[in-house]
């Protein structure tokens, strides 16, 4: 089912468009144009709520106020005034994040993609990418069914990686995090383990990949 | 109220009581002396046969020649001059001497007619003398009450006068007591005389008190011509101290405060020039890609008009100029906040991974529309500093939206947050031209100017980077340019953890 999304925005333009880039990027919009039907909207009904914080009738932040006080539904804060203090207000308000006016519908998007996607949720367990199987406890890797020996570092990289799937994590924070210091722990022992991970994972392999100036990241469609 | 008229005022208001008081003081001294001196007079005047001629005589003392025709002894009425104390007569035969006039009678005093009598009583206050008046009461009561003389005022018609009792030694027979009367014509004269004193001495103080006025009074009515030349010229023009005075003081006082006020009005007016120029400068810097904009879209209408389609070229210049456009107002108002240099900087948490995401997130569609790999890692730790997070933001935004412009198509732009001991490290680094030395230059080593906004080529960079500068140096962070041995870019910005 597609995620529903309160969108409050007062711009009847600007309204529409909003609406019509959720709903072709798979969500299920609900647009008002006014702060105080926000204020009678089921937040459970909801996944998430886009709030635009110039609003006739009833201030944004008021808005924001009542929402916080009945759930903690994520809220997505729409700006024009790029000034600190309204910000600062609205994320001491309990708003999630905000969007600054202009945006790129992909740039709204994104934000709100990344808002549902919960992020710092400990995965543990059994993790599955794909063909590619992964469970943290027993610490047992499966490619296509079939058991793959991996050493703890290249275990300890994989697990790194695969708890935040998509997102890159840099040379420098894997070296530190997963490589034995009292070993080897530059970033060219790290390429060398990357490299060998790779190789053990065979057809699954291409799943962790370079990020450019950056380091390593686990490119997958979640399947956790 | 005027000066002159308040200092007239006040000066009446408290001289007619002093004056009053003295006088009521006077009178009352002078009443004292008088009936003092009577009773003195009538004790001698007894003691020096009197009382002998009243025992023989009861019914007919005191002998005619006493009762003397008005002399002019002088009788003090209320505010009137001390009078001489009246001499008391030498002992002399038979009827008693009459009383006797001043030696020289006081010219002051002409005018002024004085009737005096002597009366006996015996100690039951009645008078064998059937012609003796009847003893006042309030005296009695006063001897009675063991006063030795005592005093009341003596009215008859056009005499103003004294009744003095006085009780005599020997307390017995027909003059146990004695009444001593004494009066005066009240005459206008020495009312007159003591109201004139009065009023002259009034006009000499007012007189004095005006004139002494005046320099002051003339001093001052300079300064505030002074004051309303000063404002006339909006304060550039100073009020002249002369003296040492308490108008001096104010003259410096005024000039102190013009000079603030002159201060505050060149700030504003500075502050109203800039912001003139500011808004004459965004004008231009927007119309500029705003018109680009235009003759891309202008281009995409007629294509699609013509059934033809649209070069993704021109869809993706009109996106980069409308990103620019965005931008370029977002640094502008970033360029107002950082010349408010009297505004103290926001130092809140900043959550670092929140504004890295929410900084590649703005740039990413351009960088996609521009084949770019615009990538960047977070750590999972949290990285929170303290500051403004609208200026760090668009600072980091600057150093992003640099990298993805000047980046060939297939060009790689990372952003890299990391922890380093107390410390965050945010690299923006790109596989681009780099960085000139020329820009390097322009950028590092000069202060921001404000006509920077207006070098559009290259593109607006020296503006964004000098923004990222000026930022990471209001809020002691380090931002380092560094040209990596592979080529491209990198910016470091350095900080503490909050």
């Amino acid at each position: 089912m597609a995620p529903k999304i309160l969108l409050v925005e007062d711009d009847p333009r600007l309204g529409e468009q909003i609406a019509a880039h959720l709903r072709e990027a798979g969500f299920e919009p609900e647009w008002v144009t006014r702060g105080d039907l926000a204020l009678d909207a089921q937040p459970r009904d909801y996944a998430l709520v886009i709030l635009d914080l110039m609003l006739p009738g009833t201030y944004g932040l008021d808005v924001l106020k009542h929402l916080r006080q009945r759930s903690d539904l994520p809220v997505l804060v729409l700006s024009a005034k790029n000034d600190t203090a309204t910000k600062v207000r609205a994320l001491e308000l309990g708003a999630d994040d905000y969007v600054t006016k202009p945006f790129w519908p992909e740039e709204l998007l994104a934000r709100v993609s990344a808002r549902l996607r919960r992020p710092g949720l400990a995965r543990t367990g059994r993790m599955q990418f794909g063909a590619l199987a992964l469970d943290a406890e027993s610490r047992t890797v499966e490619v296509e069914g079939a058991a793959v020996e991996l050493t703890r570092v290249e275990f300890d990289l994989l697990l790194a990686l695969a708890k935040r799937p998509n997102q890159a994590l840099s040379r420098a924070w894997l070296a530190e995090n997963v490589l034995d210091p009292d070993r080897d722990g530059t970033e060219r022992t790290l390429d060398v383990h990357v490299s060998r991970l790779r190789k053990k994972l065979g057809s699954c392999g291409a799943l962790v990949g370079t990020v450019w100036g950056v380091g390593y990241r686990l490119d997958a469609k979640v399947d956790a | 109220m005027k000066l002159r008229a308040r200092l007239a005022l006040t000066l009446l208001a408290t001289a007619i009581p002093v004056i009053a008081g003295i006088a009521v003081l006077r009178s009352r001294l002078q009443w004292a002396a008088t009936e003092q001196s009577l009773a003195d007079y009538a004790l001698e005047r007894m003691q020096n046969g009197g009382r002998e001629a009243c025992e023989q005589n009861p019914e007919v003392f005191p002998p005619r020649p006493m009762l003397r025709p008005p002399d002019r002894q002088p009788l003090p009425g209320r505010g009137a001059p001390l009078p001489n104390r009246p001499r008391l007569n030498p002992p002399g035969a038979g009827g008693g001497p009459p009383l006797e006039a001043p030696a020289t009678p006081d010219p002051r005093l002409s005018g002024i007619e004085v009737r005096s009598e002597l009366w006996a009583y015996g100690p039951d206050f009645h008078s064998r003398n059937r012609e003796a008046p009847t003893f006042p009461t309030e005296i009695r009561a006063a001897l009675e009450a063991g006063a030795s003389h005592a005093s009341v005022e003596w009215f008859v018609p056009t005499h103003d006068g004294i009744a003095v009792g006085v009780r005599m030694p020997w307390n017995e027979g027909p003059c146990a007591f004695v009444l001593v009367r004494r009066s005066q014509v009240d005459t206008p004269g020495a009312q007159q005389g003591l109201i004139a004193g009065t009023a002259v001495l009034l006009v000499v103080l007012l007189s004095t008190a005006i004139l002494s006025a005046g320099p002051v009074v003339a001093r001052i009515r300079a300064l505030t011509e002074q004051v309303r030349e000063s404002a006339d010229s909006r304060y550039a023009r100073p009020a002249d101290v002369r003296g040492s005075d308490e108008v001096a003081e104010l003259a410096t006082a005024f000039n102190t405060a013009a000079a603030e006020v002159r201060g505050n009005l060149e700030a504003i007016e500075s502050r109203e020039r800039s912001l003139r120029s500011f808004v004459e400068n965004t004008t231009h810097d927007v119309m500029v890609p705003l018109t680009v904009l235009q003759g891309h879209l202008t281009a995409i209408r007629r294509r699609a008009e013509a059934g033809e389609s649209v070069e993704r070229q021109t869809v993706l210049e009109a996106l980069q100029e409308a990103h620019y456009m965005a931008s370029l107002i977002h640094n502008l108002s970033a360029v107002a906040r950082l010349e408010q240099s009297d505004v103290p900087l926001e130092r809140r948490s900043v959550d670092l991974a929140a504004l890295v995401e929410r900084a590649v997130a703005r740039h990413a569609p351009i960088a996609r529309a521009r084949g770019i790999a615009l990538e960047h890692a977070i750590p999972p730790e949290p990285t929170v500093t303290l500051g403004d997070v609208t200026l760090i933001e668009q600072a980091v935004s600057n150093l992003i939206h640099n990298a993805v412009r000047y980046v060939e198509p297939d060009g790689h732009v990372a952003v890299v947050l990391a922890r380093v001991g107390s410390r965050f490290s945010l690299r923006v680094l790109d596989d681009g031209p780099g960085i000139t030395a020329e820009l390097r230059q322009k950028v590092f080593e000069r202060a921001y100017r404000s006509d920077a906004a207006r070098s559009r080529h290259p593109g607006g960079l020296g503006l964004g980077l000098s923004i990222a500068l000026d930022v990471a140096q209001r809020h002691g962070f380090e931002l380092e340019l560094r040209d990596p041995e592979a080529g491209g870019a990198e910016f470091e910005l350095r900080g503490p953890l909050a």
